[in-house]
């Protein structure tokens, strides 16, 4: 009996010291500190911090330590000089552009017009390097670098693309010579460089720490900015990044606050409660700019001859019999509005000035099922058996198949709608719900008959991209594998020349562009290849429980209100916050009190706007563009108030 | 009492060691032959999930990256090739991780490269979670089993009130889906009565882990909701199993013979329980390659780190490496719990003491 109490006890020692050894074993780096709250900005993020290797398609796409050349700001259609203190066309071809002179990585080095020139050239030397910055290449001859702070892009004569040419200096982040071309000599691939370890970076953070396994990264500030006599310092002291597994956890950690910013999808986004929002409060919620637009995309690799999909006006007459308004309200939970026919939305002035009227008249549309019926019976599809559409000899029309992601549910709803709709004209849907890598490989390889896309047109250069992206023949499955754009290989020789010659035009030629852009929509229209959808903007909702002063509709100082597309446009807003701890206006460099300085600040910017040498962030105040008399009278309000 | 002779201990435990051995060898072909028999090209998944990670921004020169890959990835070889490489690279992955990764020859065998983590290895990922899966789940497990026992067990010999007591609420506990339980926990105490953390392993606002008393109240703190849903699921489970096994027990000849006998009724259940437990204790063992793909919901549910939710992602996302690493672990996992099970039943278990052991009972 003693001896098996003996053998009890030890079990049960072994048992607890199993116990107590698992429960100690996270503990495995070694670092303390809390950081306060009310300095800290909580934001969501869907990607582990494995790498953060700018040209590592898979790495987090919030990477604050880096920086690019340009900021673009989508709400005032502006670029916005952040590393580079201006640009200028110094001919037809070559584009001139002044560094910052005291631009310095965050390790001391200073930034100068080598490191650009050596992340632009990489791709040269190293075929791994894919993406925006390789491709600019097609257009691009060489760069010229003049002296440390000046540096020439000279455009590829016979392809001279200044859309995409923008398109890339917004995008691509500015590396460090010294470190990379140490990476380089250490990595075969120089994908797997993780540059996880103190990377070094230009930007206003710098990354504390990083765990792939807890799913969180925390930013702390660098107080020795470079940027800080230009833009300010960022207001939150530190950034925590948190992954999260889903959409639902995102929105449930939004309404508790524990997060201040996010890009989930929510639904119900009118019943956030006191002091959450969006960009409006007012239907559609985000903001009007598309930051995508979805397309119903038919494949015409699969789809040809006598098929009745390739007739235009059958999917014209699928236009008319969908009910979008009703797409965008149950489907997309009112976030999305029905799609201009143009692809150009009306709300927006700087675009709506190309919309072709003429043309949107005659070809375009709006939910109307009689109208769907009689172009149908026109062409001589009588309805047959089960109320199904034939072809004159009496074959049955369809079943089409329509992929969608499986998961992706305002999809899911916006196809069962799509398909509910065009049973009631006589025309057969099958919904096909696929893996999104299967879908990705489907349309990239041009092998689906009928699929939805969202193509992200969040750019400098629309909307000569987003005609680019959709109806350019070299971008489809057809030309190039895989395929970035135009899915269903719609090819039109008048489109690409149409496009190219956008392309050359200089943007101030309107009258020109606007021609150009006309006879583009009425090839469209008349063709008719997609069917233009909805009107996306950007997904974000915050918190004011920590943070205040965010970018909304009626304090609209960025546009850039997401990390996911915008490269480093977010940063306008990082620098604008104010803390529900100090929520002066008038204290401009966030000393904690609004005196004299502050507004010495803002005058000495007075009378800039964005792009001009003297403009500020800071002392844009009330973040219309411009820095006036609004701005010098708020500062003036808050004088000699303290936080 | 004589000692037992350690040469049939020893040469029990040999066999054993060897039939496991055998056992992971032919687990591991299989993995390599059903990984390779799920549809799809690996690389052409791959590179879709990076343009799909550039949703929008079109990825230029995908082609170059899949050939890059195809090279890296090893799938260029003939399929005997790359089985030969395979076996190599898991057996001393094995090794490597049983080791503590301490051994400095194996420093490069690590399960090969994921590819949802890329460019982390396998073994860097699938440690950093693991810590993180057992702290919660075995902790969890063995409580809610020695409790689970206990109750069943008392239930079964006590009867009456005490019986319906425990048995309707291990009913309730046992059936109701864990992610129902999981979800009423999260929303009752950390959303409608905020006493818990809606998720993670400790708070975000901490940078790593400190050995300071603040940090470790702040651990439990983050642990209390998904340790306590876990508990109870297996006190439920347990519950109930043990109560069928203790009535069968009471009701067997020996029982109820040595109770004629005028034996003390505490000595008679301390007797029925010991026969009780050995198909529990088996259950327990063979639960154990299931906790890993058990702890998905919580890892869901209360946004806690570990190896469940990494393995749905990598069987979702196609990442290759990291389904072989999982599935690799979770077959050692079971195959190491089972033999050491084998081992304890010598002493618990006196039929086997008598057969392997040379004890007389």
């Amino acid at each position: 009996m003693k001896e098996r109490k003996e053998k009890t006890v030890l079990i049960a020692s072994v048992l607890l010291a199993m116990i107590l050894a698992s429960s100690l074993q996270p503990c495995l780096t070694v670092s303390a500190q809390v950081i306060p709250r009310e300095e800290a900005f909580y934001m969501e993020s869907w990607e582990d911090p494995a790498s953060f290797n700018s040209f590592n398609p898979d790495a987090p796409p919030f990477r604050p330590f880096l920086e690019a050349l340009f900021v673009l700001d989508a709400w005032h259609f502006k670029i916005v000089p952040w590393l580079a203190e201006s640009y200028k066309w110094i001919g037809d071809l070559t584009l001139r552009i002044t560094l910052h002179s005291d631009a310095a990585w965050n390790d001391g080095e200073s930034l100068t017009a080598t490191d650009v020139n050596y992340t632009f050239g990489l791709p040269l030397r190293r075929s791994e390097i894919t993406g925006a910055v390789a491709d600019l290449w097609t257009y691009l001859d060489h760069i010229t670098v003049v002296n440390s702070t000046t540096l020439d892009f000279v455009l590829n004569a016979e392809n001279p693309n200044k859309y995409i040419l923008m398109h890339t200096l917004t995008s691509v982040e500015i590396l460090p010579e010294h470190v990379w071309s140490v990476a380089e000599g250490e990595y075969e691939n120089l994908l797997e460089f993780p540059n996880t370890e103190n990377p070094v970076g230009s930007g206003p953070y710098k990354l504390q720490y990083a765990s792939v396994t807890e799913g969180r990264t925390i930013w702390v500030r660098d107080d020795n900015y470079w940027g800080a006599p230009y833009f300010g310092l960022p207001q939150p002291r530190y950034i925590v990044n948190i992954v999260i597994p889903s959409n639902e956890i995102g929105n449930m950690m939004l309404a508790a606050g524990d997060i201040d910013w996010s890009e989930c999808f929510m639904p119900a986004i009118w019943e956030l409660p006191e002091g959450r929002g969006t960009w409006s409060t007012k239907e559609p919620y985000y903001m009007p700019v598309p930051y995508m637009t979805g397309l119903i995309y038919f494949n015409y690799l699969q789809i040809a001859g006598d098929d009745a999909l390739n007739h235009p006006e059958v999917r014209r007459a699928m236009a008319f019999a969908i009910d979008w308004v009703n797409i965008c309200y149950v489907a997309f939970s009112r976030l999305t509005t029905p799609a201009n026919p143009s692809l150009l939305p009306e709300t927006v002035p700087e675009l709506a000035k190309y919309i072709n009227t003429t043309a949107v008249e005659q070809y375009g549309w709006a939910y109307n099922k009689t109208r769907a019926n009689e172009i149908l019976n026109n062409l001589g599809y009588p309805v047959g058996a089960g109320g199904w559409r034939t072809y004159p000899n009496g074959t049955k029309i369809g079943p089409y198949t329509l992929l969608i992601v499986e998961g992706w549910t305002d999809w899911e709803a916006a196809a069962t709608i799509v398909e509910e709709n065009l049973a009631e004209v006589g025309i057969d849907i099958d919904i096909s719900l696929v893996t999104d890598e299967t879908f990705f490989h489907a349309i990239e390889t041009g092998t689906f008959q009928v699929t939805f896309d969202q193509p992200s047109t969040w750019t400098p250069s629309i909307p000569w991209y987003t005609y680019y992206l959709i109806y350019c023949s070299r971008t489809s499955p057809a030309a190039v594998t895989p395929a970035y754009g135009n899915w269903g290989s719609y090819n039109n020789t008048r489109v690409d020349e149409l496009l190219d010659e956008i392309a050359m035009t200089s943007p101030e030629d309107e009258a020109t562009l606007a021609s150009l852009y006309g006879e583009l929509q009425s090839i469209i229209l008349r063709e008719f290849p997609y069917i233009a959808g909805w009107f996306y903007g950007p997904f974000y909702e915050y918190s004011e429980t920590y943070w205040t002063n965010w970018p909304t509709e009626n304090n609209p100082y960025t546009g850039a209100v997401c990390y996911w597309d915008s490269c480093h446009g977010y940063f306008p807003m990082l620098f604008r916050l104010k803390s529900t701890a100090r929520p002066l206006l008038g204290d401009v460099n966030g000393d904690g009190i609004a005196d004299i300085i502050d507004i010495a600040t803002v005058a000495k910017a007075y009378g800039s706007y964005i792009g001009h040498p003297k403009y500020r962030l800071f002392a844009d105040i009330n973040g219309d563009g411009i820095v006036d008399i609004i701005d010098i009278a708020t500062a003036a309000k808050d004088y000699g108030r303290t936080a | 009492m004589k000692k037992p002779s350690l040469s049939p201990l020893f040469s029990h435990v040999c066999k054993k060691a060897v039939f496991y051995l055998v056992t992971y060898f032919i687990a591991l072909s299989l993995i390599f032959v059903i990984i390779r028999l799920m549809p799809g090209n690996p690389i052409e998944q791959l590179v879709a999930r990076l343009v799909a990670g550039r949703r929008g921004r079109p990825v230029f020169g995908v082609d170059r990256l899949y050939l890059l890959f195809i090279e890296e990835f090893g799938l260029d070889k003939p399929m005997h090739e790359q089985y030969f490489i395979y076996m190599q690279n898991m057996l001393s992955s094995t090794i490597n991780l049983l080791t503590f990764r301490i051994c400095p020859v194996l420093q490069s065998a690590n399960f090969g490269i994921s590819i949802m983590y890329y460019p982390r290895t396998v073994m860097d990922i699938m440690t950093g979670k693991l810590l993180w899966s057992l702290s919660l789940l075995l902790p969890s497990i063995i409580i809610g089993f020695v409790v689970g026992n206990y109750l069943g067990a008392i239930a079964a010999s006590k009867k009456g009130v005490m019986d319906n007591v425990v048995f309707n609420i291990s009913l309730f506990l046992s059936n109701i889906p864990y992610y129902c339980l999981a979800l009423i926990l999260l929303f009752v105490f950390a959303f409608i009565w905020p006493v818990f953390p809606i998720g993670g392993g400790y708070s975000f606002g901490r940078a790593g882990f400190s050995l300071t008393l603040d940090w470790i109240i702040d651990y439990l703190y983050h642990y209390a909701l998904p340790f306590l849903s876990l508990v109870l699921i297996t006190i439920g489970g347990q519950a109930i199993g043990m109560r069928v096994m203790m009535i069968y027990e009471l009701n067997s000849d020996y029982y109820v013979y040595s109770k004629q006998l005028g034996l003390s009724e505490r000595k008679l259940v301390n007797y029925a329980y010991q026969n009780a437990i050995l198909p529990q204790i088996t259950g327990l063992a063979l639960s154990f390659g299931s906790i890993f793909g058990g702890s998905l919901v919580t890892e869901i549910v209360f946004n806690y780190p570990g190896i469940g939710l990494a393995l749905y992602n990598a069987i979702l996302r196609h990442d290759y490496p990291l389904i072989q690493g999982c599935f690799a672990l979770i077959t050692l996992a079971t195959l190491l719990a089972n033999f050491l099970m084998d081992i304890l039943y010598v002493f618990i278990d006196p039929r086997i003491r008598v057969v392997y052991a040379g004890e007389k009972a």
